[in-house]
């Protein structure tokens, strides 16, 4: 489950990045490409943050 | 919950709340769009061109509005040149008028096909008993372009134009001159130069 959302995230940033830097973006919609891709940078770099620094501990019930 | 987990959460939050205000709110005055840039507008001078056995003088203009849209021409000293738009040129001279200036093309499509399917069109509608003369293919300082001479009616005097759509990395260059008809000859060596001069100069 964890490298599932680990690829979802990977997959988020990885458009972001894209519209960011590569997509030819249209003059009438640049505005709109900023923000876009800069919510999938930011909520993709989050969930990758968080999915790394989410703990393996289990809990007692489970052991 | 992992206490750095809802750290990152928040920090997340945050920032979503901060881009939204830089892309729509208060803070988007910030952000600094294409704008018309001083170096743009001052010529420097260009050896001058013999047409019809007469010396013209030149002045180069280098334009820098515009990102990865760089690029520099050659107009005659006696026209008037201000800005328009990011990217643009307004020419005056006499018999004449003219304008040069970027055009978005979107990836989905081609300049060729930008040109006969939607520029033209558009021409068709604005410009009174719109006539089609020419439509040929060519290179410009070895950027494909294409070039579209049509007559058109303005204040009951017929002029005539050629449009030069000159393919860029990213956007494409059009110049667009235009004369009264029984002009239009006389001038069409001059108009040769001046398009003849454009050139890309991205990374200069």
């Amino acid at each position: 489950m964890r490298q599932v959302f680990l690829f979802i995230s990977l997959a988020v940033v990885g458009f972001g990045l894209y519209l960011q830097y590569f997509y030819d973006v249209p003059d009438s919609q640049v505005n709109i490409n900023f923000f876009v891709s800069w919510f999938l940078i930011i909520t993709g770099g989050g969930s990758l943050l968080m999915n790394l620094f989410w703990s393996n501990k289990r809990s007692p019930r489970q052991q | 919950m992992n206490k750095k987990i809802l750290i990152i959460f928040a920090a997340t939050i945050i920032a979503l709340i901060f881009l939204g205000l830089v892309a729509f709110g208060p803070l988007a005055a910030t952000r600094q769009g294409a704008r018309v840039n001083p170096v743009s507008e001052k010529p420097a001078p260009a050896p001058a061109q013999t047409i019809n056995n007469q010396a013209v003088a030149f002045k180069a203009f280098h334009n820098k509005d515009m990102k990865e849209n760089y690029y520099g021409i050659n107009l005659p000293a006696d026209w008037t040149a201000g800005a328009g738009q990011p990217g643009s040129y307004v020419l005056n001279y006499t018999n004449g008028t003219g304008k040069i200036y970027l055009q978005d093309v979107a990836d989905n499509t081609t300049l060729e096909l930008f040109i006969l399917s939607q520029d033209e069109p558009q021409i068709k509608k604005t410009a009174g008993s719109y006539q089609r003369l020419g439509y040929q293919k060519l290179s410009v300082s070895n950027n494909q372009a294409y070039q579209l001479t049509y007559q058109s009616l303005v204040n009951g005097q017929t002029y005539q134009t050629v449009r030069t759509y000159i393919s860029g990395p990213d956007h494409a260059g059009v110049i667009s001159l235009s004369a009264a008809q029984n002009e239009f000859s006389k001038l069409q060596p001059l108009f040769d130069k001046v398009i003849n001069s454009f050139n890309w100069e991205n990374g200069k």
